[in-house]
């Protein structure tokens, strides 16, 4: 039986060694039996020779787990409490003696009822039934595989494998991209001229409506014709073409998964919140829209718009954050994003803005001529020394940002958003 | 069984079989002073948690069980000493993993009592195996005794240095 560099004997396979020093009881009673000439203890040594073949031979069942998960609600209000129920059945022709299963709960839900593990023993076609309830956070989150470990009897030798669950696998609150407030950028960021129509009056070659004359209005958009008529003067209004592309740039790398206590909403969920958010109301406003996540495991959405845009846009905001695991920050995250931002793009960066990278990056795309906004959920706490040092770092950066000339939003953990874009002047 | 923390019946189990691996034993001053050091030293690891307690316990019966030997106590009593003393020394460690692996409202007790059952299953067979040759009369002989000797140190190193290498 072959072993690899970590302890395992086949994929998965490993001893636990919970008998380890067995076998040197064993010769030590064998010792003793002959120097004390005690053949009884010689029977004890005996035993723990059988016991070595035991561990030597036995083999752990193989993991034949059909597990089915049912989420009650699929689609919960944060905060909501969420009921899983999960089956797990031996598939199986062999009986697993010692089964350990856990299920894959997304690190940002918190269970408060029930185990989201069992620990049993199943027969051939048997099945178990497991129930824990959690609380519905901010965004859309996917379940993991489940972790299954299968052992011996005695428990000496393990399996473990991953078990894919089949049923419902997402629980959470999708983000109506489409329902938000309607957000506006700040004029700094919406520098480029478009060649889309905007909803906004202003100059332009489709017409729009006409309005009572204003001290000041050119007098060629004076309706004459009108004025020939009736004797009033009106202004011709027409669709400003002002629209932009626009990258709304979701900080998900593992830096930015903080909240100020636990079970509050991290700084990767109120990103999400305020993409969802921005995605409509600069979508109503006739911008093209696309969204970036900065974390190792990136998605990209080209700017553009349209229902199947919006769906696609809701989608990947309502996804767990893809960069719990791994950290995506520096040079390489620069170039992935400005290898596909389109011409006179602006990108509106969401991040808590915990590290010097992510500033570092708004000022890179800043430099390079492209028009960033940040907004900056604020994830920092005051409880201790450390949480105040972080605090000041992160006023800085921001302090450092606005020094740039770069707009920024700073939203506190009890703040509201809309609250927190119209004091920035972000509103329509 | 429903609201018994995980690792509880496997603490019970460890605790009683240890028990009866000390009372097996303890016919001697020596031997009952170890064997009850080492059975409060299981009890303190299975209640508190700690792998090292409980095989500190085990060690504890072990040495008594070895004293009570050397002492004139019978090779089935040792034997069953020994095995009660396995059967505690695993079954500990399952409560104190079981103590941190899962959640105080997850449900343990099925594969807390079927790996009491098995390994006290697996123990009795190791024990009957390991007292088979009592019950066979052979005429010992120099010669025979030697072999066999040699061939017990060889069987057990061997299925030490695979078993070893298996557990790192």
């Amino acid at each position: 039986m072959s072993v690899d560099e970590e302890g395992e004997i086949e994929a998965g396979v490993r001893r636990t060694g919970r008998w380890r020093g067995v076998g040197a009881a064993a010769l030590l009673a064998g010792a003793i039996a002959l120097v004390t000439r005690t053949p009884a203890l010689l029977f004890v040594s005996a035993a723990g020779v059988a016991l070595l073949a035991y561990e030597r031979v036995v083999s752990p069942p193989p993991v034949s787990l059909a597990v089915s998960r049912t989420v009650d609600d699929e689609d919960p209000e944060p905060g909501a409490i969420v009921s899983v129920t999960l089956t797990v059945r031996n598939v199986g022709e062999r009986t697993i003696p010692e089964l350990r299963y856990a299920d894959g709960v997304p690190q940002t839900l918190t269970v408060i009822d029930g185990a989201a593990s069992v620990g049993t023993a199943l027969r051939p076609g048997a099945a178990t039934t497991v129930r824990y309830e959690v609380e519905a956070g901010h965004g859309r989150r996917e379940f993991r595989p489940g972790t299954a470990v299968v052992r011996d009897v005695t428990g000496v030798i393990e399996r473990r494998a991953q078990v894919a669950v089949s049923g419902d696998d997402t629980v959470g609150h999708r983000p109506k991209v489409s329902e938000g407030a309607a957000p506006s950028l700040p004029p700094i960021a919406a520098r480029y001229v478009g060649q889309h129509p905007t909803d906004r009056a202003g100059s332009g070659l489709t017409f729009r409506s006409v309005r009572e004359y204003q001290r000041g209005d050119p007098l060629g958009r004076i309706d004459w014709r009108r004025r020939a008529k009736t004797g009033d003067l009106a202004t011709v209004e027409f669709h400003e073409e002002r629209a932009v592309s626009v990258v709304l740039a979701v900080d998900t790398r593992l830096a930015a998964a903080l909240a100020p206590s636990a079970g509050e909403p991290t700084a990767i969920e109120r990103a999400q919140t305020a993409a969802a958010t921005l995605f409509s109301g600069l979508l109503a406003e006739g911008h093209r829209v696309g969204i970036a996540t900065l974390g190792a495991e990136r998605a990209w959405l080209a700017p553009s718009r349209g229902a199947e845009h919006e769906h696609r846009a809701r989608e990947l905001l309502s996804a767990a954050p893809p960069a719990l695991s791994a950290d995506g920050s520096g040079a390489e995250t620069d170039d992935w994003l400005t290898d596909r931002l389109p011409p006179h793009a602006t990108v509106v960066l969401l991040t808590p803005l915990c590290d010097d990278g992510v500033a570092d990056l708004a000022r890179r795309l800043d430099a390079a001529g492209t028009p960033v906004t940040v907004c900056s959920p604020d994830p920092t706490a005051t409880e201790t020394a450390g949480q105040r040092l972080a605090r000041l770092e992160r006023r800085e950066r921001l302090r450092r940002l606005r020094a740039t000339g770069i707009p920024t939003v700073d939203w506190e953990p009890t703040g509201d958003l809309d609250r927190a874009l119209a004091t920035a002047r972000w509103s329509a | 069984m429903v609201g018994v923390k995980p690792g509880r019946v496997a603490t019970v189990c460890a605790l009683a079989f240890g028990t009866l691996g000390f009372v097996l034993v303890a016919v001697g001053g020596l031997a009952t002073v170890v064997g009850a050091a080492g059975l409060c030293s299981l009890a303190v690891g299975c209640l508190t948690g700690s792998r090292s307690a409980v095989t500190l316990g085990a060690v504890g019966l072990f040495a008594a069980m070895v004293v009570a030997g050397v002492g004139g106590v019978g090779a089935p009593t040792l034997v069953g000493s020994s095995a009660a003393a396995l059967i505690a020394w695993t079954v500990g460690q399952t409560a104190t993993e079981l103590r941190t692996a899962f959640d105080a409202r997850a449900r343990t007790q099925a594969l807390e009592l079927t790996h009491v059952a098995g390994t006290a299953l697996v123990a009795t067979a190791v024990g009957g195996v390991a007292l088979a040759p009592q019950a066979l009369t052979v005429d010992p002989t120099p010669l025979g005794t030697t072999l066999l000797l040699g061939g017990a140190v060889l069987l057990t190193t061997s299925l030490l240095g695979s078993t070893r290498s298996g557990g790192e």
